[in-house]
């Protein structure tokens, strides 16, 4: 353990949290959540290593779970989307990290890392989070990673990759929010009457998940009412309510990443700095893979206008059948089977590089011919 | 594969362009698939399958959506019957054989009325019943009309409460005309992360999909609904080209020679074989080009711009389109509304006049129904009762040595009164009364009243062991009623008879803490007692039949000729418990009557 990584008693923290308030509206604690992750987490079969990361610089503290540390492959890290935290990667990360370490943590104001308020500006918003990722890499003395993120979480390590490329070997986007730019007001859209319009300008200064908050004990029930879809998703590792009780915690707390989330969007959900107008500005030589769900309301164009955004690099644009937005839950085997797919190329085009670059400093030497060709990486 | 079609009311509009989209372009698909559905989409999904002409459908809907808004208070005016405007037009456009068509293969999703929850029916034996079906599951609860139609004897309502979209396997194809998960359904310009399930229906948090919603019972202008038709048609067309369903003439025929085996397996295996086929066949790249183009087939399209064109051109349609005309209108509501819908009222009620005594009928039953339900409830809920046992006990003493000829037939109760009459000649008579109140919070009621009949069988045992005496002197006739209702009563009394046992033989060791007693003033010759006995926990057997402190009150009387003591009535109470309630109601009932009775003779 490296200094300023330190390991925090998960018990010490719910006592405080939990001797804090009696008597509250809203029925959730940290130690709740603790609980709940890790039922989530038993069900790994990976070796596990859970902590808290410092951040030297923001002192926030990030919750970090990492799988299968000591495989020797380049790891993969993976970011979570609006509202979720690292027991929605249940279904993937054992079999993601059967030949590489599996980096997850929970983003700040998220899960059980920090909750820190952040400001209201996009950029400063966007700048704390990639930052906060940077510090993270440097204290998990991560060299080069495979980045991996889902929704704002793809959204986000898109902004990272757009100013530290260099720790990055491969860019997986889940679904990614945050890319398309928003329309200009159409014909059909004047179609709709004002009440409809006063109810969205009434709740639009509301934070998303603000309802199941103000609701109080009622939250755990409007999840769901409303969500049963996320414990369908999870169905085979659990019967009850776990999953959507882990979500309700998840958000029931200070909502300091959804105000976050506020701060980049404008007008219900439209990014105010859309990706698509950045994306050809990150390095050319990194690769970027998008996954979408054959079902989801994300705009699958954005993918293929990357595609033609980046023509001098590779990029991909995976769709799968039968998913909705949360690719990696609907359809966890064919996810789970597609990144590895792309991880081993990545891994072996990594390797003929390596080769190559040794084998040129052979040549000078020794003059001996490279028979090593890279692998495609769009060929699968 | 099956295809799953959301209920959404008027928004089938939607289903009718998915439908008209499917029957052009993968007509392989209507004939091999199962459908399913609630509510509209049942309704549009049946008019599929049995062949009916789309045009007429979406005629219909259109005619329907304009009538709705043409009154001023929209669909909820009364004179707006829904319901039947919609089966007089499914018997009419669906075909006689509907019912074998969709047999099997159309599943359509209901709510049970009783627990709410979703039923899907898919077999049919009549048009009638198909028809039945197809009501139940568009039945919005208040907006359709109060009273649930029935459908094989119970009562349904519309499907989209619990089950919008029936899922029957893992190959469903959801088509709904609310943004979000599902594979056919339009996509809003939209980047909003929230979303929700809504029986089981996935919609996207946007402001589309609220105004979507409060379309759904109340139609727009059929312009928009015409929208939302071509809509459906592309956004089906999109899909079918995205997943390679699309189909042309010459792959039609060899698909068909070539498998016999399920749709769903075919087209993967004819993915592989095709590739290179599909490039080279010129009518697929034809039909691909002609559908990326494609609209709305003209049946259906022209049916939709009839319906816009005469929607404007009325009189209506001058009105809605002025606003100060418009706004006249809307003042003029108030005053012409409530005539308007007495009117309709009365001519209603005129119409249902016939029915009305069957109805009150049903409803009588059902309402005592559910009152004996609430009943029941309560009682069950209620989790304390009194209850009062008597008892009574009369010893006549005349010779000790006969007194067991008379208890002995009081054991054999089955015995015929003419058989006791027979042997009535004790000398010394023994008669009990014996009252408790019965006060109950305790647990283990089972237990006591099992006990209770544990006792009873020793004191029968007791009684076998008695020697017979046969003495015969005739001297207690008027003995004879008394017993007679000592023979009625001494089956419930068995039951805790014991007790009175126990109370004799407690009352003998202990003493009273009040006791008196006067003669009767009817019967001189008889004598009453009082005696208050408090009874302790563990003084007896079936102490804990007892709470502590309980008041024993005998009364020992006598009002026979002959000279004698005997006669206590003894109230106690007790604690008995809610698993044997219907057990002690009973006991109750004929304990009451035979009290009324004992007061009265």
């Amino acid at each position: 353990m490296s200094h300023g990584t330190e390991i925090y008693d998960g018990n010490s923290q719910v006592e405080i949290s939990e001797s804090s308030r009696w008597l509250r509206w809203i029925p959730t604690s940290m130690a709740q959540l603790v609980k709940l992750e890790s039922r989530i987490l038993n069900c790994l079969k990976s070796t596990l290593e859970k902590k808290y990361v410092l951040l030297p610089q923001s002192e926030n503290r990030i919750w970090t779970v990492v799988a299968n540390k000591d495989k020797p492959n380049m790891p993969l890290v993976m970011v979570h989307g609006m509202g979720g935290g690292v027991g929605l990667w249940a279904q993937n990360i054992d079999a993601l990290a059967v030949k590489r370490p599996v980096y997850t943590f929970d983003l700040l104001g998220f899960g059980r890392s920090s909750r820190p308020n952040f400001g209201t500006s996009p950029k400063l918003v966007e700048m704390d989070y990639v930052e906060s990722i940077e510090e993270w890499r440097r204290e998990m003395k991560i060299e080069k990673m495979a980045l991996l993120g889902h929704s704002l979480g793809a959204y986000l390590v898109s902004a990272y990759a757009l100013k530290y490329p260099q720790h990055i070997q491969h860019l997986f986007l889940i679904d990614p929010w945050g890319f398309p730019e928003r329309p200009q007001e159409n014909e059909r859209s004047k179609r709709i009457p004002i009440w409809a319009r006063a109810i969205v300008k009434v709740l639009s200064p509301f934070n998303a998940l603000a309802v199941v908050r103000a609701t109080g004990p009622f939250g755990p029930g409007l999840i769901k009412r409303f969500r049963p879809d996320l414990q369908a998703k999870f169905s085979h590792l659990f019967d009850d309510d776990t999953m959507l009780d882990y979500i309700y915690h998840c958000n029931a707390q200070t909502p300091s990443g959804e105000a976050a989330f506020k701060a980049l969007t404008v007008s219900l959900g439209w990014a105010k700095n859309p990706m698509i107008q950045r994306i050809a500005d990150i390095d050319k030589d990194l690769p970027i893979t998008f996954i979408y769900g054959s079902k989801t309301w994300m705009d699958r164009e954005c993918g293929h206008q990357c595609k033609y955004l980046r023509n001098d690099s590779h990029v991909d644009v995976e769709i799968i059948i039968g998913a909705g937005h949360h690719v990696y839950a609907d359809r966890a085997e064919q996810f789970n089977k597609l990144t590895n797919q792309y991880l081993d190329l990545m891994d072996k085009h990594k390797d003929n590089e390596d080769n190559a670059k040794s084998s040129q400093n052979k040549t000078k030497n020794e003059d001996t011919e490279t028979d090593m060709e890279d692998v495609p990486i769009t060929q699968i | 594969m099956n295809f799953s079609f959301a209920g959404c009311g008027f928004l089938g509009i939607y289903h009718i362009g998915v439908s008209s989209c499917l029957r052009q372009h993968a007509p392989h698909l209507i004939d091999s698939c199962k459908f399913a559905g609630a509510s509209a989409g049942a309704i549009v999904s049946c008019c599929l399958i049995s062949g009916c002409d789309l045009g007429e459908c979406t005629k219909f809907t259109l005619r329907l959506a304009t009538k709705a808004r043409s009154f001023s208070i929209g669909p909820l005016h009364p004179s707006f019957k829904i319901t039947k405007i919609l089966r007089d037009a499914l018997r009419e456009v669906l075909p006689d054989n509907a019912h074998e068509i969709a047999s099997g293969r159309l599943f359509i999703s209901l709510t049970r009325v009783s627990d709410r929850q979703s039923v899907i029916v898919s077999e049919y034996s009549s048009k009638e019943e198909l028809i039945q079906a197809l009501m139940c599951s568009a039945h919005v609860p208040l907006y359709s009309g109060l009273v649930p139609p029935v459908f094989r004897g119970v009562r349904y309502v519309d499907g989209g409460l619990s089950d919008n979209i029936p899922i029957l396997n893992d190959q469903t194809i959801s088509i709904s005309p609310f943004a979000g998960e599902s594979d056919i359904c339009p996509t809003d310009r939209n980047a909003n992360t929230l979303h929700i399930y809504l029986a089981n229906t996935s919609m996207q948090c946007s402001i589309d999909n609220l105004y979507r919603m409060s379309r759904a019972l109340f139609p727009p202008h059929p312009e928009i609904l015409s929208d939302m038709c071509q809509q459906g048609f592309d956004d089906t067309l999109k899909y079918l080209q995205n997943n390679k369903l699309l189909s042309c003439v010459r792959h039609l025929s060899i698909r068909s020679i070539i498998t016999p085996i399920p749709v769903d397996e075919m087209d993967s295996n004819e993915d592989e074989e095709d590739n290179c086929d599909e490039h080279s066949c010129y009518e697929c790249k034809k039909k691909k080009q002609i559908a990326l183009l494609d609209k709305l087939p003209t049946a259906v399209g022209s049916v939709l711009q009839d319906a816009v064109d005469e929607m404007n051109k009325g009189v209506q349609g001058y009105i809605h389109r002025h606003k100060t005309l418009k706004m006249l209108s809307f003042l003029a509501t108030p005053w012409f509304l409530p005539v308007d819908i007495s009117y309709t009222y009365a001519v209603r009620f005129l119409e249902y006049l016939p029915q009305l005594p069957h109805d009150v009928q049903v409803m009588y039953r059902e309402t005592a129904e559910l009152l004996r339900y609430l009943l029941t409830n309560i009682r069950h809920q209620r989790r304390r009762y009194t209850a009062r046992f008597t008892c009574q006990l009369a010893i006549t003493e005349v010779n000790y040595n006969q007194i067991e000829s008379d208890i002995y037939p009081m054991s054999h109760h089955n015995n015929s009164a003419n058989e006791i009459d027979q042997i009535p000649q004790n000398i010394r008579n023994l008669n009990f009364e014996f009252a408790m109140d019965l006060d109950s919070d305790l647990k283990n009621q089972r237990e006591l009243f099992d006990s209770a009949h544990h006792h009873a069988d020793n004191i029968h045992f007791l009684y076998k062991q008695r020697p017979r005496s046969g003495s015969a002197n005739g001297r207690l006739s008027g003995e004879r009623d008394k017993r007679k209702q000592k023979e009625s009563t001494s089956t419930l009394y068995s039951d805790v008879f014991d007790s009175i046992e126990q109370c004799l033989h407690v009352t003998n060791q202990m003493e009273s803490i009040m006791a008196y007693h006067y003669w009767d003033e009817n019967n001189r010759e008889s004598c009453r007692f009082e005696e208050i006995y408090t009874f302790q926990e563990g003084d007896i057997n079936l102490s804990k039949l007892f709470q502590k402190d309980i008041d024993l009150q005998f009364d020992s009387k006598s009002r026979h000729r002959s000279h004698s003591f005997g006669h206590s009535t003894k109230k106690s109470k007790c604690t008995l418990e809610d698993d044997l309630e219907d057990f002690a109601g009973h006991k109750l009932e004929v304990v009451m009557k035979e009290k009324v009775h004992k007061d009265c003779s």
